[in-house]
């Protein structure tokens, strides 16, 4: 085999130092190859001489001191909030939100009118227990109490969510936003109420005789007439 | 502003004071981390820029933003080898921004930069053209490259470090090597000529 098959091998060989028996046998018998070889593992060697120098200089002193001053510099971190975390209480506290909100209406009042949900409820049974404050927003027997400027309102009913916690400010909008529910109810009902008086006034109710019935008579056929219109 | 039932009152004190101590824990932490890291980004930033002032810049950029980040890093078992990402990383764009200079003013400098720290007059002919090709390699292999010539730093250890398995680095630093040898064997055989 000529010398040029194993010039790829030798370099790769030179680099790895690794050689196949074919090589390594050629390599003992001709001295240009070998001698090629030594230069590609000098070149190797002087090469890695290099890279070597340039990474591995002496380390400044200073070095270490520049970093601690520039860390001391550096604000207090924050704790990153990750992404599940935020979302698993943005979730909880609108689903808590929405729960406060319809299920009072879901459990107590017809579909069609849910204004109505809104109404305190009308009697409590003489046995059940009196809360300390009925929040007429929530009408399931739900109740609330007031600590350090907070408003708790506390379901009572198994339906409803054991615990909502509301800042006094969400509280007094939810209370702002019953009493608009309540005025336009109000409104409506007496609109509706004009409207039917108007009806009543303007206009005659329709009377509908009864149609009367006469006897039918049908006369009876003579025999040659009967005759004459067969032939 | 009025707080709602769940925060507690005076709770903003006990924060401060709980930011303070988790960022006293947090910064005795990473100088701990320090005394064996600072080496290492130096050295990978050296390896890419070869001038100790640049390098000593960059490393101390790297440190200072893996201080910034210390606490998003999940395993800080993983330093070491985040560490030497972002030093590679960032002297590779120092590298990038210093060629956009005109040739004057970053030969100035280099100049100015050498003087200054009294390196070597001027490198070696050899030495430049393996400057350059080493800068010629894919970043993959130059990194390997760099880790593996590093003192102290064995096969199986920038393995681990690169979370690659240490089939890739030999491969990695074999195709190396050999880019080198190829490039520079027509200088070498020059040379032998003259």
């Amino acid at each position: 085999m000529s010398c040029e098959t194993y010039r790829e091998s030798l370099t790769d060989a030179a680099v790895s130092g690794e050689f196949a028996p074919a090589l390594r046998h050629h390599l003992t018998a001709c001295t240009s190859c070998r001698s090629a070889f030594e230069r590609e593992e000098s070149l190797l060697v002087a090469l890695d001489a290099g890279v070597r120098a340039s990474v591995n200089a002496s380390v400044p002193a200073s070095l270490a001191a520049r970093v601690r001053a520039e860390i001391v510099k550096e604000p207090a971190p924050h704790r990153p909030v990750t992404l599940p975390w935020a979302f698993a209480v943005a979730a909880l506290a609108a689903g808590a939100i929405l729960a406060a909100i319809y299920l009072p209406h879901a459990r107590n009042v017809p579909a069609a009118n849910p204004i109505a949900t809104l109404r305190p409820p009308a009697t409590t049974s003489a046995n059940s227990v009196q809360p300390p404050r009925l929040n007429t927003l929530f009408p399931g027997g739900v109740k609330s109490s007031q600590h350090d400027g907070a408003v708790t309102v506390v379901s009572v009913s198994k339906s409803i969510p054991p615990q909502v916690i509301v800042a006094p400010e969400e509280g007094a909008a939810l209370l702002r936003y019953e009493t608009l529910l309540r005025g336009i109810a109000a409104r409506k009902s007496q609109v509706l109420a004009a409207k039917s008086l108007e009806v009543s006034a303007g206009i005659t109710p329709l009377e509908i005789t009864e149609l009367e019935l006469g006897d039918l008579k049908i006369p009876a056929l003579s025999k040659s007439e009967s005759e004459g219109d067969s032939k | 502003m009025q707080e709602s039932m769940l925060i507690e009152p005076g709770s903003t004190a006990k924060a401060e004071w709980t930011r303070d101590a988790e960022r006293s824990v947090l910064q005795q932490e990473f100088e701990d981390r320090l005394a064996d890291s600072t080496a290492l980004a130096y050295r990978v930033a050296r390896g890419v820029l070869r001038n100790d002032a640049d390098a000593e810049d960059v490393a101390q950029e790297a440190l200072v933003r893996a201080f910034r980040n210390f606490q998003k890093l999940r395993d800080h078992a993983r330093f070491r080898a985040w560490l030497v990402r972002i030093s590679f990383r960032l002297a590779l764009d120092r590298i990038r921004s210093a060629k956009r200079r005109s040739v004057r003013e970053a030969d100035w400098l280099r100049e100015h930069e050498r003087s200054r720290s009294n390196e070597p007059a001027a490198p070696s002919e050899f030495e430049q053209h393996l400057e350059r090709a080493v800068d010629e390699l894919p970043e993959k292999l130059r990194l390997v490259l760099l880790l593996c010539a590093m003192d102290g730093h064995t096969i199986e250890q920038v393995a681990v470090l690169l979370a690659i398995p240490v089939g890739t680095v030999k491969s990695r630093l074999f195709f190396a090597r050999k880019q080198l040898a190829e490039k520079l064997r027509c200088l070498v055989k020059l040379t032998e000529n003259r």
